[in-house]
């Protein structure tokens, strides 16, 4: 009788296909602009991501996110590295600065200065050159999409379409009226705000930046073997008037700033509800006019020996049924969108937990519909057969 | 066993409605029908009818009386167990049919098969050998939409048999169809009480169809006006 019931279902060739294009249609907005929405999300702390080689990150107390940087004082680099358990201490620079292109145009840069020494907090990839060619005169790492892009040759401002010449190593900027050689191509998380990333010495950054009395972004630190990460920043907090978070720590810190404070996850929040919507208008309704359409037959089973529990459990499949089918075009189609936007400026991160989510999605409307039909299938007279 | 009582039926009232608006439908009804015997109950629309079929097939409760299904009480059956005899007992022919359209003639029929847990392969294939001799052998892939209605109500009468049941109930199975396809079902329905010693009551308003039966009742608002034997 269950086979019969998925027959009864795709027998009904217009509700069918209703029913399942409005639960693809919902799944693949839910998971799509979900994904966009992590993506998006895992970007502001994507610079936290690439500085893994660093356990703690030790900033000032006010700080919110990555890029709300309240410079620090040099002194206070070593006060940490006097704190018991800390392996090493190195400074870290980040600031927007505006660099002058071949063409003339410029472009705000995200300019990391690491470690002169031990150039910790380098970019977690090199595509060409060394990290090391960061001790050249005047030398400076570009990320991948940077050079391609928005440090290229025409690759800003380009109303006569000319071709677009990628910056190559060797080539030369202008950082602040510095002068800024490019010795390698790096590969680094793509940032909230899309600008280039630019790596350099801590030193040589401080003589990009404007003049500051404070120039110190970040502290990074790593725990001595045998000092968890938490324990060493609970020391940190503790001895100092800095505030120490772990990787995992700042992470949500910064992720909890973009959830708080900017209308990002209630645009996209409205966009997934939109999703549900449509899933509750389209297929919800329809499926509970498929069943309130199969009063009859189900009313005929009903009078040739089918008791409710069999009566629920075939509902119960077709609803399992279709929104299964719905579910799997949507994330598939969400999947397909994802791969093809893989290399573009579109952030897209599609989670297990996203399938999990619209999956229960899914069902939900389609059960939902399934119970409001089956509350008319139990009160469903048998004695409807014998009306013509 | 042939004169068997199949159905028992005695002093049965129904009523609908409440209060002012409350009406009886069944006036005291008695009633035996017995197997092998081919049943048909006449009478004008709203005399009770349709109403005492769907109380004999226990799908509908009675205010009072019994009813008695092969020396069954189903008066004191619950609903499940109800559901469960009927399944197992009952077969029904219905005015409009009631063909699932999205499903094969051969599925159709099988339907009562599988409500009593026959394995799939064989409750088709047994479907199919009924549906060849309704003369249906050819159909048992298509749908019904591709049947005329006479083909569709020997496939609604060979869902009715399939399993065997004691008592076949129809309510009008010739109203939709033309004399000569009405004829060809009647003789259907005929065959199987003699041949298979089944009882049968037909709901009918068709006189065209009055020669097929043993036994008419007469039904008037709510009350046996007459009854007439036909065969011997």
């Amino acid at each position: 009788m269950l086979l019969l019931a998925i027959k009864i279902l795709i027998g009904d060739k217009a509700k069918f296909i209703v029913i399942v294009l409005g639960l693809s249609f919902s799944s693949l907005i839910i998971v799509q602009q979900s994904s966009i929405f992590a993506g998006l999300m895992v970007r502001t702390f994507g610079f936290i991501t690439d500085t893994s080689q660093a356990d703690i990150w030790v900033m000032d107390k006010q700080v919110r996110f990555i890029d709300d940087v309240k410079p620090l004082r040099d002194t206070q680099l070593y006060l940490v590295r006097g704190i018991e358990g800390v392996k090493w201490a190195v400074p870290f620079y980040k600031g927007l600065l505006k660099a002058r292109l071949r063409g003339g145009n410029f472009q705000m840069c995200n300019v990391i200065g690491i470690d002169d020494s031990t150039l910790i907090g380098g970019p977690p990839r090199m595509r060409e050159g060394k990290i090391s060619d960061l001790r050249l005169v005047d030398a400076i790492i570009v990320n991948k999409v940077g050079a391609d892009e928005m440090l290229a040759e025409n690759g800003i401002y380009n109303p006569e379409k000319k071709p677009v010449i990628p910056l190559r190593v060797g080539e030369v900027l202008e950082i602040n009226d510095r002068r800024a050689q490019v010795v390698g191509i790096c590969d680094s998380s793509r940032t909230f705000q899309s600008q280039p990333v630019i790596y350099t010495t801590y030193n040589r950054a401080l003589n990009y930046a404007p003049p500051e009395r404070k120039q110190l972004s970040y502290i990074l630190v790593k725990a001595q073997d045998g000092v968890s990460p938490k324990e060493l920043c609970r020391m940190i907090n503790a001895r100092s008037d800095l505030a120490a978070y772990t990787n995992g720590e700042f992470k949500k810190l910064t992720f909890d700033y973009y959830m708080e404070n900017t209308g990002i996850p209630l645009n996209f929040g409205i966009a997934v509800l939109l999703g549900v919507i449509i899933g509750m208008a389209i297929s919800g309704q329809t499926f509970y006019n498929f069943i309130l359409d199969n009063l009859r037959f189900l009313a005929t089973f009903k009078a040739m020996g089918a008791n409710n529990r069999l009566l629920t459990k075939m509902v119960l499949l077709q609803a399992v049924w279709v929104g299964f089918i719905g579910w799997g075009l949507g994330v598939g189609a969400a999947a397909v969108f994802g791969w093809f936007s893989r290399n573009s400026d579109l952030s897209f991160l599609l989670m297990w937990q996203l399938y999990v989510i619209s999956g229960i999605v899914m069902f939900l409307i389609t059960g939902l519909s399934a119970w409001i039909g089956l509350n008319r299938v139990y009160r469903l007279d048998p004695a409807i057969v014998f009306k013509s | 066993m042939k004169d068997e009582v199949a159905v028992k039926c005695s002093q049965i009232r129904k009523s609908f409605g409440v209060g002012d608006l409350r009406f009886e439908v069944l006036h005291g009804i008695d009633l035996e029908v017995k197997s092998g015997e081919l049943l048909m109950l006449v009478g004008p629309s709203g005399s009770g009818k349709t109403t005492l079929i769907s109380i004999i097939a226990g799908i509908l409760s009675h205010d009072n009386g019994h009813c008695q299904l092969f020396g069954n009480d189903i008066d004191t059956f619950s609903d499940s167990e109800k559901t469960k005899f009927r399944g197992e007992n009952l077969g029904f022919v219905f005015q409009s049919f009631n063909l699932i359209p999205m499903l094969s003639n051969s599925e159709n029929v099988a339907i009562p098969l599988l409500l009593n847990h026959m394995d799939r392969h064989e409750a088709i294939k047994l479907a199919e050998e009924r549906l060849d001799q309704f003369g249906l052998g050819d159909k048992v892939g298509n749908f019904p939409a591709q049947l005329s209605g006479g083909q569709q109500q020997r496939v609604a009468i060979a869902r009715a048999v399939i399993h065997n049941p004691k008592l076949i109930v129809c309510d009008e199975p010739t109203s939709a169809l033309d004399h000569e396809n009405g004829a060809l079902v009647l003789n259907h329905l005929r065959e199987i009480v003699d041949k298979e010693n089944r009882a049968l009551i037909v709901v009918t308003h068709d006189s065209r169809i009055f020669d097929y039966a043993d036994r008419i009742v007469h039904l008037e608002d709510g009350n046996i006006a007459s009854e007439k034997m036909n065969h011997g």
